[in-house]
This record gives C-alpha cells, sequence and structure tokens, in this order.
C-alpha cells in the first residue's frame, strides 16, 4: 500500500535520508530500528508531510504524495503518532481523542461517539479519565491516549515514533499486544520505529536497520533476531563482532 | 458626598471601565497565544466598532441591528488584516511583526480620520439612563450594560475555547502547536480565527464605551495600552488573569482619580506594568497560570 | 602595501562620502528657507533614527519610547537656558546624563528578558515621562509649553540663524553615522552580525551579548536626547504633544523606511518619512478638502506593512546599490564596497 523510493531529506544543510525505499503491504507491522540520530523520526516525518524530501517518491495506494502537507496526508489515512506523545496537556482526554478526528469534525457527533467508544473498548483505562486534562497522565496513560488520538483519525496507516519510550516493560508489553490487536482486528497497517529493538521485532511481520540514513538490513522480523550483526549491536547478543 | 458612597462610587467606574479593559485584554491574549504577535491595533478595533455603531444608529438604524452589523464588519476587518498583514509576514522576527501591528494600527486611525474627522462623538445610551441609586452612590445603567455585556462576552469566549470543537482546535494549537498540526490543525487557520474573535471582542469594548466617555479616532491608543498593561499583569499568556489584571487597572484609575489627580492616571497605570516587567516578567500570578485560553 | 593600494583603498571608503558632503554644503546655498527649514528638521529627525537604527538593525530590539528620550533633551535645554540662563551646552549635558541614566534602568531588567519587552517597557517608560511634561506645571509649563528659548550658543558663537543651524545638525549627523558604524564595526558588532543576533550562538562563542545591547539602548537614547536639545533651540517653543507615543512611533517609520540593516538606513528614512509628509500635506486635501489632523498617518500605516512584508530591509540597500553606481564609476572597486556600506544585513530580520 505504501511505497518509498529513494528519498532523500534534508534538514537545512543536514543530509539526513540518503536515499531511502522500502515497501509496505497491507495489514502488516513494519518496524524501523536503529540507533539514535539514524533518521528514523525523519523518515517517518516526511511520509507524513511534516518535512519535504528533496528526492524521491513516496506512493500511497499508487498516488505519488507529492509535496503534500501534513492536513492533506491526515485527510487520506495515514497518522502519525509523534515521539514523546504530545498530548494536548491542558485538554480532557476526551476532548484530545476529538481533536483527533479534526478532519472530519463536521461528521455526525453520533459517528464520533462510536468511535470514541470503539477506542474505549481498545483502552477501558481511558473511559475511566475520560474528563481529566491529559496532562496529568501516566506515560503509559498518554501513550495509550496518543494511538486512541491516532485512531481517531481513521488511518489505514499508522505509523508509531518510539512509543516505549520511557515505558515500564510490563506496560511496554500492554502496547504491543495493542497494535498487534489493530493489525488483526482493524487491518491496520502499521510503521513501528523503536529503540527497544527486541519488543518491536517480536510484534512486527517485517523490519529494517536504518544505519546514517540508510538502511543497512531489511527482512522477515524473525530472521533480523537471529541476524547475528542484530543481535551483537541491538539486542546485547554475544556473537562475533562483525559492524553493521 | 460621604466616604463609603464615595467609595462605592469609585469602585462602580471602576469595574466599569475595567470590563473595557477585559475585553480588549482578552483579545491580546488569544492573538498573542495563538500568533506570538502582540498587537497594537487591538485598540483601534475598539475605535472602530464604536465609530461604525454610532454611524450606523445616526442613519436611524435600530440599534441592535447596528450595533451587531459594526461587529461583523470589525470581524471582517480583523480577518483582513490577519490575511494581509500577519499571515504574509508569519516568519519575521517579533519586532518586525510589532511594528506591522503598529502600522495597522496608525492606517486604521487615519481611515478614521478621513472618514469621521476629528471630533468626539457620542452613542446614546442602550436604554434610558436615569441614575439608579445604589447605597448613596449614583449608578448609571450604562454601567451595567457595560459590565454586563463584558461578562457575558467572556462567559462566551470561554464556551467557545472550553466547549466548541473549533475553540478546542485553538487550544490544542496554542498548547502544542506541532501535534494539532499531525491531527491536520492548520494553525494558520486557527489564528485567522483567533484574530477575528478578537477584534469582535474589541468592538463590542468600543461599543459599550461610546455611551460613556464618547469616541474618537485616537480613542483606541489608550485602551489598547491599557488592556496591554492588563495583559502584562496577566503574564501575555493567561486569559483570566489579564481579566483580574483589567479590572485592577480600571480600580486603580478610579481611584487615581478620584482621591487624588486625574492628570497622573496614565502614569499609574504604566509605572504598574514597569513594575510588573521588571521584577514579574511572567506576571503577577504567574505560578497560578496554566497556558490555557 | 604599495602607495597606489592605499589610495584606492581611501577612495572606496570614502570617495561617496566626500561627494555626499560636497552635496550637504552646496544645497542650503541653493534651498529657499522652507526647504531649509525641511532640511534641519530631517537632519534632528536623523539623529535620532540613527540611534534606533542601531537598536533595531544590530541589537534586535525596539522601542515605543524614544520620544520621551527626545522630549527629555528637549525639556532639560528649555529648562536649563530658558529657565536658569545656563550655557547650551550645559542643557545638552543634562538631557544626555539624565537620558542615558534612564536607558541603563529600563535596559538592565528589560534586555535580559527573551521576549520583546524592551518595547514594552519603553512604550509605558513613554507615557509616564509624557505625563510628567504635561504635568510637572511649574517646571515645564504644562500643555500651554514652554516660550522663550534662546537660541543655541556654543562657547560663545551664536547659531543664530537657519544656516548656521543647518551646518551645525548636519555635521552632528554625519559625525553621529559614522561614530555608531565604528560600533558596528568593532569586534563585538562584527560577531553579533556574523551569527545573526542569535543570543544562543552569541553566547557561544563568549560575546556577552546583553551588555552590547543595553550600550546600543542607551546610545541611542542619548542621540534622541542631544537631537532633542537642539530642536528646543531651534523652534524656541516646545509642548508635551511633540513627545507622545505617536511620535515614538513616527521615528519607527523612518527607521523602517530607510531599513534597519543599514546604519545610513535612519537618515535615508527621515529624508524620506518629512519629504513624503510635506508632500501628503499639499496633496490629500485637494481631493479631501474637509479633512482636518494627521490624516497622512492612513499612508505611512499601509507604507509601514508593505515595506515590512515585500522590502524589509527598507530603501537603503537600493539607494545604495544605485549610490555606488553614481559615486564610484571611476572606480571600478568601489562600485563594490563604497559607502554607505551595505554589508551589514541583520537583526531586523530572522532567518
Amino acid at each position: 500500500m505504501l511505497q518509498v523510493k529513494d528519498i532523500h531529506t534534508y534538514h537545512g544543510f543536514l543530509h539526513v535520508l540518503k536515499g531511502i525505499s522500502f515497501e509496505l503491504n497491507k495489514g502488516e507491522i513494519f518496524a524501523i530500528v536503529g540507533s539514535n540520530g539514524a533518521g528514523k523520526s525523519t523518515l517517518l516525518g516526511t511520509i507524513a508531510g511534516i518535512y519535504q524530501q528533496r528526492q524521491g517518491k513516496i506512493l500511497y495506494e499508487g498516488n505519488d504524495l507529492g509535496k503534500q502537507k501534513v492536513e492533506e496526508v491526515v485527510k487520506k489515512g495515514i497518522c502519525l503518532v509523534p515521539e514523546r506523545r504530545q498530548i494536548f496537556d491542558a485538554l480532557s482526554v476526551k476532548d484530545n481523542m476529538m481533536l483527533g478526528a479534526y478532519h472530519r469534525y463536521r461528521q455526525s457527533k453520533k459517528t464520533l461517539q462510536q468511535d470514541i467508544d470503539r477506542c474505549y473498548e481498545l483502552f477501558p483505562k481511558l473511559k475511566t479519565m475520560e474528563d481529566r486534562p491529559g496532562g496529568l497522565l501516566s506515560g503509559g496513560e498518554q501513550q495509550m491516549l496518543a494511538i486512541a488520538r491516532g485512531l481517531m483519525s481513521n488511518p489505514k496507516l499508522m505509523m508509531l515514533d518510539e512509543p516505549s519510550l520511557g515505558l515500564a516493560p510490563l506496560i511496554v508489553k500492554d502496547i504491543m499486544n495493542i497494535l498487534d490487536q489493530l493489525r488483526t482486528e482493524f487491518g491496520t497497517t502499521i510503521i513501528l520505529v523503536e529503540q527497544n529493538v527486541k519488543a518491536a521485532l517480536k510484534v512486527a511481520d517485517r523490519a529494517c536497520v536504518m544505519e546514517r540514513g540508510e538502511i543497512a538490513i531489511e527482512g522477515e522480523a524473525k530472521s533480523l533476531m537471529k541476524d547475528p550483526r542484530v543481535r551483537d549491536a541491538y539486542l546485547g547478543g554475544k556473537g562475533r563482532t562483525v559492524p553493521v | 458626598m460621604e466616604l463609603t458612597s464615595q467609595f462605592i462610587q469609585l469602585i462602580f467606574s471602576g469595574l466599569t471601565i475595567g470590563s473595557i479593559y477585559a475585553l480588549v485584554a482578552i483579545g491580546f491574549v488569544i492573538t498573542y497565544n495563538i500568533t506570538g504577535v502582540l498587537n497594537f491595533a487591538q485598540g483601534d478595533f475598539a475605535m472602530l466598532g464604536a465609530m461604525l455603531a454610532i454611524t450606523f444608529v445616526s442613519m436611524d438604524m435600530p440599534m441592535g441591528l447596528g450595533i451587531i452589523l459594526s461587529i461583523g464588519i470589525v470581524v471582517l476587518v480583523g480577518g483582513i488584516f490577519e490575511r494581509t498583514a500577519i499571515y504574509p509576514a508569519r516568519n519575521a522576527s517579533l519586532p518586525t511583526l510589532i511594528i506591522i501591528t503598529l502600522g495597522v494600527a496608525i492606517a486604521i486611525r487615519g481611515f478614521a480620520i478621513l472618514i469621521w474627522g476629528t471630533q468626539p462623538r457620542s452613542l446614546p445610551p442602550f436604554t434610558e439612563n436615569n441614575p439608579i441609586n445604589v447605597l448613596n452612590a449614583v449608578l448609571l445603567p450604562q454601567s451595567i450594560w457595560a459590565v454586563g455585556i463584558s461578562l457575558v462576552s467572556l462567559i462566551a469566549m470561554h464556551y467557545f475555547f472550553n466547549k466548541t470543537f473549533i475553540g478546542k482546535a485553538v487550544t490544542a494549537c496554542v498548547v502544542n502547536r506541532s501535534a494539532a498540526r499531525l491531527m491536520g490543525i492548520k494553525p494558520e487557520w486557527m489564528s485567522f480565527i483567533s484574530i477575528a474573535v478578537s477584534a469582535g471582542l474589541g468592538a463590542i469594548a468600543g461599543i459599550i464605551i461610546a455611551p460613556i466617555s464618547g469616541a474618537t479616532y485616537e480613542m483606541g491608543l489608550m485602551i489598547g495600552m491599557k488592556a496591554f498593561v492588563a495583559a502584562v499583569i496577566g503574564g501575555l499568556t493567561n486569559a483570566p488573569a489579564a481579566i483580574i489584571g483589567a479590572f485592577m487597572i480600571g480600580i486603580l484609575e478610579s481611584f487615581t482619580e478620584g482621591l487624588w489627580t486625574s492628570g497622573y492616571k496614565d502614569a499609574i497605570s504604566f509605572a504598574l506594568l514597569l513594575i510588573v516587567l521588571f521584577f514579574m516578567p511572567n506576571g503577577l500570578f504567574a505560578k497560578a497560570s496554566g497556558k490555557r485560553v | 602595501m604599495n602607495h597606489s593600494k592605499v589610495s584606492e583603498l581611501y577612495n572606496r571608503h570614502y570617495g561617496g562620502l566626500f561627494l555626499f558632503i560636497a552635496a550637504l554644503v552646496i544645497v542650503p546655498f541653493v534651498a529657499n528657507s522652507f526647504l531649509l527649514s525641511v532640511l534641519i528638521l530631517v537632519g534632528l529627525y536623523g539623529i535620532v533614527t540613527t540611534g534606533l537604527t542601531m537598536l533595531m538593525g544590530y541589537a534586535g530590539q525596539i522601542s515605543l519610547g524614544h520620544a520621551a528620550f527626545y522630549g527629555i533633551g528637549a525639556y532639560a535645554s528649555a529648562v536649563m537656558t530658558g529657565t536658569y540662563g545656563m550655557p547650551g551646552i550645559v542643557g545638552i549635558l543634562v538631557g544626555v546624563a539624565f537620558a542615558g541614566t534612564v536607558a541603563v534602568l529600563i535596559g538592565i531588567p528589560t534586555l535580559k528578558l527573551k521576549e520583546n519587552y524592551l518595547a514594552l517597557a519603553t512604550l509605558g517608560f513613554g507615557i509616564i515621562i509624557f505625563t510628567f511634561f504635561k504635568e510637572l506645571k511649574e517646571i515645564t509649563g504644562g500643555l500651554n509649553g514652554f516660550f522663550g528659548i534662546p537660541s543655541f550658543n556654543l562657547f560663545g558663537f551664536a547659531f543664530d540663524t537657519d544656516l548656521k543651524f543647518y551646518f551645525l545638525i548636519w555635521a552632528l549627523l554625519i559625525v553621529g553615522i559614522l561614530f555608531s558604524k565604528n560600533i558596528i564595526d568593532s569586534r563585538v558588532g562584527r560577531a553579533l552580525r556574523s551569527i545573526h543576533g542569535s543570543d544562543v550562538a552569541a553566547n557561544s562563542i563568549g560575546v556577552n551579548i546583553q551588555q552590547y545591547k543595553l550600550k546600543v539602548f542607551v546610545l541611542s537614547a542619548v542621540y534622541a536626547s542631544v537631537a532633542g536639545s537642539l530642536y528646543a533651540h531651534y523652534v524656541t517653543f516646545i509642548n508635551p504633544n511633540l513627545f507622545t507615543a505617536m511620535e515614538s512611533i513616527t521615528f519607527l517609520i523612518m527607521v523602517v523606511i530607510g531599513g534597519s540593516a543599514n546604519i545610513w538606513g535612519g537618515m535615508i528614512g527621515a529624508i524620506v518619512y518629512v519629504l513624503l509628509n510635506e508632500l501628503l500635506k499639499e496633496v490629500v486635501p485637494m481631493f479631501f478638502p474637509n479633512v482636518g489632523g494627521e490624516f497622512q498617518i492612513v499612508f505611512f500605516g499601509i507604507l509601514l506593512v508593505a515595506i515590512l512584508i515585500y522590502m524589509p530591509q527598507g530603501l537603503a540597500p537600493t539607494l545604495g546599490k544605485v549610490w555606488r553606481r553614481l559615486a564610484g564609476r571611476k572606480n571600478k572597486k568601489a562600485a563594490v564596497t563604497g559607502p554607505p556600506n551595505a554589508d551589514a544585513t541583520v537583526g531586523g530580520s530572522k532567518s
């Protein structure tokens, strides 16, 4: 459903993405792992329309996303759950979710309420705190809210930037389970950017490793888990030391 | 006049003028929160509202219709101002943006001279203006109108920003601009809305003060500056604090005028501005302030 | 460096300036008395706006209260020479001391803050000072004004004709511009220009940016005060309405028209503003016969917005190009870097 073809993105003079290409199939979870500064967030930002690539194409369901802005990309069903969650901390949980549906706010209140209820089924905890300001939620709750808010835009493709950042292992597990559920129950396609490589590879179907703006390794998540290069660099394994 | 009744009298007039400042100050805060611009044309929207209302009423238009029409026109002017002066310069530095709003302010003032001349004009009171006696102090019905309309407008604003979908989107934009963008909210569109709304608030302020102290082409300058002081007292981003600041300024002024001299009234307000800037640059209520509209 | 290179350098930097000064010397002898008085006004404004240009262009700050400094100078001179019969220089020095002190007091707390709080503080200060001019009636004469300020007298030489005064003002303006240029070209000034006024970058290279900004602000206040003193001597009658917030905004308009990225911008802005203003006063009443008051501000308001959006560098860079073409025709190198210097592009606009 998504084809990224040789994109180059710059931040000022900085050449951040140096020709990234990959393809995404409908209904799969694709994990992107790699160290800090590899360009993972920039890649998501480029797909979401925050940054414009200088070169290369992004095809979504066969159409070129071109130089479209965030607003238009969101309308097409691509949503980005940003790094550090970026909750509207002064607004209530419910308002946060409502705003996720901003681009279709003219739809009937009933539809929106149905969507909110659907999200509550996924995250029952959020329902109990729907009037609480988002800023008062714990890290895990905020992450759930961020995902729920993203779901409210009815995405076909959801991109998550470091959802496990700063969360306890148990909560990370919960979140990964939910991603799995999203794929199986809603058929949502997911791009997952993670530094928690183990958790990401566990839930993902396919994955790639990014290094300094390029894709170093790409393949089935399971085979990547066994790949000695990945094990050495990211999974703390004791194998041969081969530079990635 | 005995002391307590004089005291009450001064409170009345302080609240009246304070409610005017509050409306304009809220406009400042809304605009500042969403665009980061200190809008020096805010006071001139008040003047424009007053002048238009006076013109419509003098054309024998029913007062209510004339007032609503004037507010509508000023909202439109606010929107045009955003599109033609703020939006094209949205990436400019803060000093540049400040000077742009100053430019708009004096352009509006100049238009007012061309259209309405330099003579003061006045609007008839909204209802019969027979003084009411309250605790030996004199209260004019127009003052009640002023305070009442301000309060209703402020409550309406609160409702708009906290209860309506579009208002929440504006608030979201203030709270976290980049995240709002990811939801598909366009910050530029939000700043258009908030500047137009602020202009409308300014117009309301001008219209309710016009029957009390008249209207001149340059009235916007002082109203704007005082409201500005109120907004700074509130830390520029905090709407409730700005409202409290506005009433403080109003009462401070009325007491300076009533108990000392009218000559130094302006100096006192601006001395307060300097004190706040020097010693409490985040406003008097810095601790209590969250970044809410 | 051989001799011809030295003279070439000399030409490059001062050739244009000499031409300009020559024009300044000739003009008053061919101008009528009205034009002469207009040129004196331009010179006085030019001194104020040169200070403001530095403040805006090289310290990234704006002041909405320079009319107050202008007024402080004017009233200091009026009171010292008119009331106490002191020599003119005393009035100027008292004004400078007063304006400078106030500028330090306002500048220290506000220039530390991130936002453009100097603009707000100067606005408040300007209105307070205006109130004092109005209310301290025993000293200033209140709204009735202060009459009978003697003409300026420096060490026994009386500047009692417009022609003498013209030369005094313009000499002072040129000295003021060159002095400002010197500060801008200093080590700190150049460092600030190279980093485009960014506080973070300034701190990282060890430049004390606040101190520099304060210095520039105080200097601009002093310029305004001196101009105000001389203005009082020139018109011999002053009243508080000459020093309102609107007057401060007028100074800003001049700087924006000329452009704050170039130290000559202030002077150019003053010339253009005053001439346009006179023109508008002649032309507009032909179309609006009943118009009164300061109707010209419509035009200047729109001009201000238009310039900031479409021509944020102001007129100076454009005029600079024309100027260099005229002045440097003989020497090709002069066409590249002759004065007015146009390499100073900083401050007002964010990169």
